[in-house]
């Protein structure tokens, strides 16, 4: 696995929780919650490469 | 090195673009305070110097933001504002030094209270203003995450 998508994603939770923080600051609690969400979506497309792999990985190694 | 431009650049447009709705939102907030000032030198106008709507305007646009001197000189366009406040402001404008000074001071005591109440909200929304910059950087950097 490429070790490059694991500070991505560490990256991205970083920066949403950054931005989360600061919207709910500013009184838009509604819209850190978008935020939040939309996020986790990123980093959730970001992995789906990764678990498809270990799906066909796990397939081929129980002959299913 | 190609990957850190990218983060750099995209992190540069994000902040550039919050920079930009700061902005915008400051200098509403400057004209609904001009817009309040102009109302209120206006009704002292009525009974002090008494000059006419044209020579009151051009005195005032000396003295104000740039977005109320042009709005004053009749350019609406890239201010920022809602069609209804576009709207307000047109009926407002229109009406002005159109009654007698009773009459007209009652009009402005009116619309005074409207766009005070209008000036508060903005005002408010421009308090926090200063998060659209870091949000728009963030966001930035975020995007140029997902392309490296």
């Amino acid at each position: 696995m490429d070790f490059a998508i694991i500070l991505k994603i560490a990256a991205i939770g970083i920066v949403t929780a950054i931005a989360s923080m600061l919207l709910k600051r500013a009184g838009k609690e509604e819209i850190s919650t978008v935020v939040s969400v939309v996020g986790l979506a990123v980093a959730l497309v970001m992995m789906l490469d990764v678990i498809v792999q270990l799906y066909d990985t796990l397939q081929s190694l129980f002959e299913l | 090195m190609t990957d850190i431009v990218v983060l750099i650049a995209c992190a540069a447009c994000g902040f550039c673009l919050g920079m930009y709705a700061e902005k915008r939102i400051r200098r509403k907030n400057a004209f609904y305070a001009d817009l309040v000032k102009y109302i209120e030198l206006f009704a002292l106008n009525i009974d002090g110097r008494q000059l006419e709507v044209d020579k009151f305007n051009a005195d005032f646009a000396k003295n104000c933001s740039a977005n109320f001197a042009q709005y004053l000189a009749g350019d609406t366009k890239k201010l920022g504002l809602s069609a209804k406040e576009r709207q307000g402001l047109e009926e407002f404008f229109a009406d002005i030094g159109r009654a007698d000074t009773q009459q007209l001071k009652k009009f402005l005591e009116h619309y005074r209270a409207i766009f005070e109440q209008q000036r508060k909200i903005v005002e408010q929304r421009s308090q926090k203003a200063s998060v659209y910059a870091k949000l728009g950087f963030l966001l930035g950097l975020m995007l140029g995450i997902l392309l490296i």
